[in-house]
């Protein structure tokens, strides 16, 4: 192994580890808020710590498994973080999902028969088929929730949410920005790796992929841990208020004409 | 984010009434629904402004209650996430 492929080996493990770390305190404030939806969010984080291992292994269906779990997840996390009883884009994204998940899936089984009987060529070609539709499936996914990131952002900012949670989702629109970039890298570093073969441009596009991972996973890590921190702070200093009799409530409402 | 004041701050605005009187408002709808006003849930504030809001609105003399039942659940849904944001 040469510095360049430890250097990526050092920084992926990073990265798990983050997700590990990020999904224990999910998974602990899930326990404590009954908050349903961050089952989805615990999926996604832990089904990316599994893949960084299977992807390492070259296990192509637990590969392919993986990636349908991470990104179903991430659209049921948006949908029921964002979207709830609200007009939304799910439908048409979820459906999509499924075609494109559905299709990649026989290209999945194109490489599996491809490999067993040898046939480079035909391998490498469903290879590259199969991580477009991936990349396609991770950018729409990924694009939907820094959407509605940015989106729950601004209405934060009109309604005078407190800069804290709106600086929350600021951070994890840009990090799922990043997230949706991994979708435009996978087919290049398939394409460069499958047929030309040129060491120098697979690692650059590795690298590349592992710097983008590693962003993505830091913004999370500030995101749900670092600012976890300071939101619990700011519940907890909420000055409590005297809870009012109905019949003060009435006699407040009549004085006031 | 604290529900009941955010709420009884907006519902403020709306009826041009005291917060703190809205926000007492805002709380026995709670109250209503769940038996506890204590950390609701998206759902649990969703249910509470459909089925007690407008009652509480109509007994304390607030004309055009449904149509401000009606903001009030729009609001709550856009900005449904804080739930989970300001939680986490």
């Amino acid at each position: 192994m040469n510095p360049n492929q430890i250097l990526n080996i050092g920084l992926s493990m990073v990265v798990l580890i983050i997700y590990v770390v990020i999904t224990i305190r999910i998974f602990k404030r899930m326990k404590e808020t009954r908050l349903k939806n961050l089952r989805w969010l615990i999926t996604f984080f832990s089904a990316q710590t599994i893949i960084g291992f299977t992807q390492m292994l070259y296990f192509i269906i637990g590969f392919y498994v993986i990636q349908i779990i991470i990104l179903l997840s991430l659209i049921l996390f948006t949908k029921e973080t964002f979207y709830k009883e609200r007009q939304s884009a799910f439908i048409p994204i979820f459906i999509s999902t499924i075609v494109m998940l559905s299709f990649d899936f026989t290209f999945v089984i194109f490489r599996l028969i491809a490999q067993s009987i040898g046939d480079t060529n035909a391998y490498n070609m469903y290879y590259i088929l199969d991580m477009y539709l991936l990349s396609l499936s991770t950018m729409i996914a990924s694009l939907w929730y820094a959407s509605a990131s940015f989106s729950a952002y601004t209405i934060a900012n009109e309604q005078s949410i407190d800069e804290i949670i709106a600086l929350r989702y600021k951070i994890i629109g840009i990090s799922a920005l990043f997230f949706s970039g991994l979708g435009f890298i996978y087919p290049i570093h398939a394409t460069i790796n499958s047929f030309y073969r040129h060491p120098m441009e697979v690692q650059i596009f590795t690298t590349f992929a592992v710097a983008l991972s590693l962003i993505f996973s830091l913004g999370n890590y500030y995101a749900w841990i670092v600012l976890g921190k300071k939101i619990k702070k700011l519940r907890e200093s909420l000055p409590s208020e005297e809870e009012l009799s109905e019949e003060e409530i009435k006699k407040m409402f009549k004085e006031e004409g | 984010m604290d529900v009941i004041q955010h709420f009884g701050d907006v519902l403020s605005q709306k009826i041009g009434k005291s917060p703190i009187a809205c926000r007492g408002l805002i709380r026995f709808c709670l109250k209503d629904e769940l038996g506890s006003a204590e950390n609701p849930s998206f759902d649990d504030t969703l249910k509470a402004f459909t089925n007690s809001l407008k009652n509480r609105l109509e007994n304390v003399g607030i004309n055009n209650a449904g149509s401000i039942v009606k903001d009030m659940i729009n609001e709550l849904k856009h900005i449904q996430s804080v739930f989970t944001m300001g939680n986490v």
